[in-house]
């Protein structure tokens, strides 16, 4: 026993100095927000074409653990990773105000409009999702077309949004915020509690639930509401305040990494990351993410840029209310 | 205390603090170093009527968690110690496979049984009844849930102290015609600090729970500190709310330990009970039944069928299998590395106070997963050794061990209780020094308590997320932290079909801990003491 545990120790020991070692110049660490199923083989494409290797870390929202962007703030002072791909961009906003960034604009950038890069060259959006109303099609034929219809008597007790606190619903939390105002802001989710509507985990759950049934309608984004559409459920999305304040679109962000080991491969990154037919890849997956540069042709599902009423609030403005929003929301809802 | 235990003590205790307190430093000390903004913040967090709401409903939902499980597990406990109770090892494990899930997999099995649109209510529907759905999405469903995930744990503890009561207490108690209610209440006072123990390690796990009540739409404290980090990006703010949560939370362990100081019985591990077998009796097996349906097969078929079809398993297997591998690799080092860590130390201080071990391994695992691996990064990621150590798997094991290493000390503490004195007594009588008795009779005798300990290590190492989603190097992705990120975006069968695997793997390596364990045992040594 005692000669086995021995052994085993010395093991133990060999594998973990085993384990150390200098990093491969030829690798290219990503992290990514945007979900494994969407975001691996347009890495693994790159492999192939670019011959440098790519290993990517994911996020997780599942259960809203601490993620990426705390990982990227905690070792800025010795990045692991070369480039961020996030899939929205107030953090990535947040993110280059506390100096994790590196400006840096590929060629490729060029061909998004400008309202979608950071003016300073922080970050460039691509491939955007928008928040979007699902519901379900055996419970309701005249579903909400606004967010603010969430707040009408006829719908009490009927929807459900995500919790506010985090991913794209604290995005859409803080637009709100920016465009209202704090005090109309917080009015409206302090509204939404009045009037019965259910504070789910995740745009997941509310996706799964509207989808079952247990909801006639939700606010969650356009990859997850089609997930619900492609699985044969009865549910259907649209495109909330197209007559009104417009509907919000969260692009993914691509940044290249203050210190990046690897500056040069994620330079590469970024510029394949931009490129036409990324967008078009992800246009045509399960997420339908809406090109934004105007070449990429938007097919069947998927609107066009061009076609969408568009929330009128600076992603800039809105990072600025992020926290604002927590602390308020989190007041208002965590009791 | 010769030099050789004493040096064996001191580097052990180095290791210790290194491995669990100097992370939580790391991530303290900053708080310290502006003493004035971290008074007035604790002050706010002191004062806030919301901050006391949210503590008093954890420690509520703690609570009831603690009595479900134990209503569980106690009676379990009691039942598997029978005397004669045929294939005993196989029902323990059978009912400890709750563990081998994590629990917000078991939650996801327990919606698609009981929600609205689950299974139940989709019988009842079709039998013609109107559906009841359960009330899942309040904590009185978060407790049934972690309460049937967590009972294994006061099973544990009920058992264990079982084991060590004098067979000739109950054996004369029933000579002298005292019914079973007698008996149990001649027994009741051995057990119930262990029972309490059992109890107390639920209450701590369920306060540090973050998914199930997030899934169930629960407000908990966790949320707070979660809170902290991913929407306000204030570290600060984290490490400081974690504080109330750490206090209650060693307040728990404290009386815990108390109980078990207290009460322990000078009774080491018996043999198997002598007599002849006894059969179990029907209402034992229909209790063990109904429990293993309801908290094995229940969740699990409900996990299998969302997996389905069997190509989703294949898929789910091509996909999963390096992350399963660095699993296994993980969870087998790290329970081999803390087992050598705390199983010489527990021997050098054994019988004596050791709350200086014990408080630092509180502390990592009380402080919140979140707070422990941003620690780990500003311990570790600097130029130099320390910076080769954070790139590479070694970063894992040290979030892995540090986080868990309280298990693996009160794990051998426990084990050692079923070393027999005289044993002991005999050896150093014939001259052997501490660390001789240690390595030539207190390990070969205790070789399957050992195993048990180790086979908890990896159980707990396998589950393992909160700490690793921070700090896991790029290609280094345990099978846990991949379920975590599927959860979201990926398909449910996707999910449940890892989880599957996950649960195959870990009982896998138990099932090897458990032939390790059986294969040889005290009797079969040849080697005489020299």
């Amino acid at each position: 026993m005692q000669r086995t545990m021995t052994l085993l120790g010395l093991v133990c020991l060999s594998a973990a100095l085993g384990a150390c070692g200098g990093r491969d110049p030829n690798l290219v660490v990503v992290y990514t927000a945007l979900d494994e199923s969407y975001s691996r083989p347009i890495l693994d494409a790159f492999e192939a074409e670019s011959g440098l290797k790519v290993v990517a870390v994911y996020d997780t929202e599942a259960a809203k653990t601490t993620g990426l962007v705390t990982r990227l703030i905690n070792e800025s002072n010795r990045p692991r990773c070369d480039v961020f791909w996030n899939n929205e961009c107030a953090q990535t906003i947040l993110l280059k105000k506390k100096g994790v960034l590196e400006a840096f604009v590929p060629a490729e950038a060029a061909a998004i409009p400008d309202q979608y890069k950071d003016t300073e060259g922080y970050w460039t959006g691509f491939a955007a999702r928008a928040r979007v109303i699902v519901y379900n099609t055996d419970q309701v034929s005249t579903p909400p077309t606004s967010i603010e219809d969430f707040l009408k008597p006829e719908y009490r007790g009927k929807g459900c949004v995500a919790m506010p606190l985090f991913g794209t619903t604290a995005t859409h939390a803080a637009a709100l915020f920016a465009l209202w105002g704090p005090e109309k802001g917080l009015d409206f989710f302090k509204q939404l509690q009045e009037n019965g509507i259910a504070i789910l985990a995740s745009n997941g759950e509310v996706r799964d639930r509207v989808a079952r049934g247990e909801y006639a309608f939700g606010l969650t984004d356009t990859d997850d509401a089609n997930g619900a559409v492609e699985d044969g459920l009865p549910a259907k999305w649209l495109l909330p305040d197209q007559d009104g304040l417009g509907t919000l679109l969260v692009p993914n962000t691509v940044s290249l990494i203050k210190g990046a080991p690897n500056a040069e491969g994620g330079k590469r990154l970024m510029a394949y990351l931009l490129s036409p037919a990324v967008e078009q890849r992800l246009a045509e997956s399960r997420s339908i993410q809406i090109p934004l540069n105007p070449a990429v042709a938007a097919q069947g599902k998927v609107p066009a840029i061009a076609d969408i009423k568009v929330m009128a609030v600076g992603y800039d403005a809105m990072a600025d209310q992020m926290e604002t929003a927590a602390r308020q929301l989190r007041e208002l809802l965590v009791r | 205390m010769s030099a050789a235990s004493r040096w064996l003590y001191h580097f052990g205790l180095l290791c210790v603090y290194g491995l669990c307190a100097a992370p939580v430093a790391a991530m303290l000390l900053p708080l310290f170093l502006s003493p004035g903004d971290t008074a007035s913040e604790l002050w706010s967090l002191a004062t806030s009527a919301r901050v006391w709401s949210l503590w008093g409903k954890t420690c509520a939902l703690g609570l009831s968690t603690a009595l479900l499980a134990s209503l569980l597990g106690a009676p379990l406990g009691l039942m598997l110690d029978q005397p004669g109770f045929r294939n005993r090892p196989w029902i323990r494990l059978l009912l400890t496979l709750p563990l081998l899930l994590p629990p917000h997999v078991l939650a996801v099995a327990w919606v698609d049984l009981l929600g609205q649109q689950g299974v139940v209510n989709g019988l009842l529907s079709r039998a013609g009844l109107s559906p009841h759905p359960f009330p899942l999405y309040t904590s009185e469903g978060v407790a049934l849930v972690q309460a049937l995930s967590t009972y294994p744990i006061p099973l544990w503890c009920v058992w264990n102290a079982a084991r060590q009561i004098d067979p000739a207490l109950p054996e004369a108690a029933r000579n002298l015609g005292a019914g079973r209610l007698a008996r149990l209440r001649l027994l009741f006072p051995l057990l119930a600090p262990s029972l309490a123990t059992g109890a107390l390690l639920v209450f701590v796990l369920t306060l540090l729970s973050f998914s199930v009540p997030s899934l169930f739409q629960t407000p908990v404290f966790t949320v707070e500190i979660f809170t902290s980090f991913n929407s306000l990006l204030d570290q600060r703010q984290a490490a400081l709310t974690a504080l109330p949560l750490c206090l209650t939370g060693m307040a728990a362990l404290a009386l815990a330990a108390r109980l078990h100081g207290r009460y322990r019985t000078n009774s080491a591990a018996r043999q198997d009970r002598a007599g002849g077998p006894v059969r179990a009796t029907a209402s034992t097996w229909i209790f063990i039944t109904l429990t293993a349906l309801a908290a094995i097969v229940l969740p699990l078929g409900a996990l299998t069928r969302r997996s389905l079809p069997p190509s989703t398993l294949i898929a789910a297997w091509h996909t999963g299998v390096q992350e399963i591998g660095t699993s296994l690799l993980l969870a087998t080092l790290c329970a081999t590395l803390m087992l050598l860590l705390a199983f010489p130390l527990a021997w050098v201080v054994r019988g004596g106070r050791a709350g200086h071990i014990l408080w630092p391994a509180a502390l990592a695992w009380l402080v919140s997963g979140p707070v422990f691996g941003v620690g780990l990064i500003q311990l570790w990621n600097h130029p130099g050794p320390a910076g080769w150590i954070y790139d590479n798997f070694s970063i894992l094991m040290l979030a892995a061990s540090g986080r868990n290493f309280l298990f693996a000390w009160l794990g051998c503490r426990l084990a050692l209780d079923w070393l027999p004195r005289e044993t002991v007594e005999v050896a150093r009588n014939l001259g052997a020094s501490t660390l001789h008795v240690l390595a030539r009779v207190a390990l070969p005798a205790l070789q399957r308590p050992v195993l048990a300990v180790w086979a908890c290590l990896a159980l707990l190492v396998m589950g393992e997320v909160e700490c690793t989603v921070l700090v896991a190097p790029p290609g280094w992705v345990p099978v846990s932290l991949r379920i975590f990120t599927l959860m979201h975006y990926g398909p449910s069968a996707a999910v449940s079909a890892l989880a599957l695997l996950q649960a195959l793997a870990t009982a896998g390596l138990l099932l090897i801990a458990g032939f390790f364990a059986g294969s040889r045992s005290l009797h079969d040594r040849k080697k005489p003491l020299s």
